[in-house]
């Protein structure tokens, strides 16, 4: 028997179609064909006559069922709705596409750049980055003439790292380091590594999707490079493999043994997780660059406070050992020197500090999306009007002559100006009634008049209603009663 | 819906489950109209037929026993009824008239 499965997308057709009972027996009868048909047609025909039962499903879901088991009418209703929804919007556009292009243009861009623009500040303000314990973690700032700076030279955070035992105090790298692995290890894809300092990822948290963590020893000279992948990485790319943990791979043509999956949710002090976290130990190697190079580099600082200190106590500490900092290089003069530190919060990747102001740009830019949401809306509501108008006489004569629920749902604006202008004694549209009262008045007289052949010739067809003489002379019914 | 006389296609649908033996389900019903008619037919609309035609009581259906080759899952049997064999045959009957009327060059 083949292996070959029925294709995805008409498999995942027939899952959300709401079967009820028969669900079972019906996939058991589908899939029975399709084996039949790929034993005897091959798979191309066996998949196209595949989608087109699954589909003949849904054109047959408004047929009544006779098991009571499986009497979801209601469900099997809507599912008919969405395929006649569909279809009348194929004929909306084959009729008006300038106008249903427009306006579905203008609406997916309105929902498009509000998308995007709640997924950026989603990302910097409201995702957790899922550290242990936020509140003792602090992000360490450089201060100097010109303010104060997250920015560090990896020299100058290895003179102070050590100043305090209130506090363990972890850095890394702030370029993210990007490169590719040979195609016959099975990955192939650029991919992004951040390197730390080996108590930096046990310092923000103590879970781990398997594996370990990096530790001080892996951040050694001599050890050997190992990495944590990111679980981003490992869902995406590393196809959730478990056996992942203790695998060596080949990056930048160095080994480099895999000893741990991130947990879910943590993505560390950056706006999202990097791929892999490797020890700033192996960055010579996997880099091939030099020690000054690492000296040189800059370098973010985080801090992890022990429990009973508190920020200022620890930027005290930290604050004297700045001071002795030695001065900027003689090649590095416009570096300014180091003159203190600041503590905040490592939470978020905006600081404390700067919520007020964030919260005011957050404001601006939610009132931005709502406005642009709603120019959307109102685009695409000025646009059915219009339709509306231009196709009142339509609307009005096929309401009239009884026709289905259907019309009056693919757009309340459609029937609005109907409504509006029978109001002024140009249409019947609006009246629960109009079937009945379809050939005493307007349209749908003349086009019976018409059909029939009882229009005289000769006789102009004055419009579409003859005004009662009462309304002509601005008399009311009961005074010319 | 044509109350209680026979479609075109219903009557082909209900036909074909007495042409296989009754006892018979979808796929080989489905797969014997195609082959009849020469006509592709889906297999929604041979669920529709049947569930019609055991609205009408011209069929009735049970559940089989599950099977191992469908992966433990039941098939609805289908069996037609004496009033749809009766029915059928009346339509039969009905259409053997009206050809013999035409063969007989007579005018209806």
């Amino acid at each position: 028997m083949s292996t070959r499965r029925p294709p995805v997308l008409a498999r995942w057709l027939l899952h959300i179609q709401p079967l009820g009972a028969r669900r079972a027996e019906i996939e058991a009868d589908l899939l029975e064909l399709y084996e039949v048909r790929l034993r005897n047609r091959g798979h191309r025909h066996a998949k196209w006559r595949y989608y087109r039962d699954v589909l003949s499903l849904w054109r047959a879901a408004g047929e009544p069922q006779t098991d009571p088991a499986s009497r979801t009418v209601a469900r099997r209703g809507k599912a008919l709705d969405i395929v006649r929804d569909l279809t009348y919007a194929g004929r909306m556009w084959r009729r008006a596409p300038g106008v249903v292009t427009v306006a579905v243009a203008g609406l997916g861009i309105a929902i498009g750049v509000s998308a995007s623009i709640f997924s950026i500040v989603n990302g910097i303000a409201f995702k957790p980055s899922g550290i242990d314990e936020p509140s003792s973690t602090v992000r360490i700032y450089r201060g100097s003439e010109g303010g104060y700076s997250s920015t560090w030279l990896y020299s100058e955070f290895e003179h102070f790292r050590h100043a305090s035992p209130a506090v363990a105090v972890e850095g890394w790298l702030m370029t993210l380091q990007r490169f590719s692995a040979p195609v016959d290890s099975g990955q192939g894809q650029s991919i992004s590594a951040m390197f730390v300092t080996g108590g930096f990822l046990p310092a923000l948290t103590r879970r781990v999707t398997a594996g370990r963590l990096l530790t001080k020893v892996d951040d050694l000279p001599e050890a050997p490079p190992v990495a944590v992948v990111g679980h981003g990485y490992w869902v995406r790319q590393l196809g959730k493999d478990p056996g992942i943990v203790g695998r060596t791979m080949k990056w930048n043509g160095i080994d480099v043994t895999i000893v741990g999956i991130g947990a879910e949710g943590f993505r560390g002090t950056t706006e999202s997780a990097p791929d892999l976290w490797v020890p700033i130990a192996a960055f010579p190697r996997l880099m091939g660059a030099s020690t000054h190079d690492i000296a040189t580099s800059p370098t973010a600082v985080i801090g992890r406070l022990t429990s009973g200190v508190t920020a200022r106590q620890v930027e005290a500490q930290l604050n004297a050992a700045v001071a002795s900092l030695p001065a900027p290089a003689a090649s590095d003069r416009d570096r300014q020197p180091a003159q203190g530190v600041r503590l905040d919060s490592a939470d978020s990747s905006l600081a404390t500090s700067r919520r007020g102001p964030l919260v005011a740009a957050l404001a601006i830019v939610t009132g931005v999306i709502a406005l642009l949401l709603i120019l959307g809306c109102v685009n695409v509501a000025s646009l059915l009007l219009a339709n509306g108008v231009a196709r009142r006489r339509e609307l009005g004569v096929r309401i009239a002559l009884g026709a289905s629920a259907r019309p009056g749902r693919e757009a309340a604006s459609d029937r609005e100006p109907v409504a509006r202008s029978s109001r002024r004694g140009r249409g019947i549209a609006h009246h629960p009634l109009a079937p009945a009262r379809a050939h005493s008045s307007c349209q749908c007289a003349r086009i019976t008049r018409r059909q029939h052949g009882r229009q005289r010739p000769g006789i102009p067809d004055r419009g579409v209603h003859r005004r009662r003489p009462w309304r002509r002379r601005g008399a009311g019914p009961s005074r010319g009663a | 819906m044509k109350g209680e006389r026979l479609g075109e296609f219903e009557e082909f649908t209900l036909l074909a489950v007495r042409a296989l033996g009754d006892h018979t389900y979808a796929v080989p019903v489905q797969q014997f109209v195609e082959e009849s008619t020469g006509r592709g037919a889906s297999i929604g609309a041979i669920y529709a037929a049947l569930a019609r035609l055991e609205k009408k009581g011209f069929v009735r259906s049970g559940m089989s026993d599950a099977r191992a080759q469908r992966g433990g899952r039941a098939r609805r049997m289908f069996q037609v009824t004496p009033s749809g064999l009766r029915t059928a045959r009346e339509l039969h009957q009905v259409r053997e008239k009206i050809w013999n009327t035409i063969a007989e060059g007579r005018r209806l």
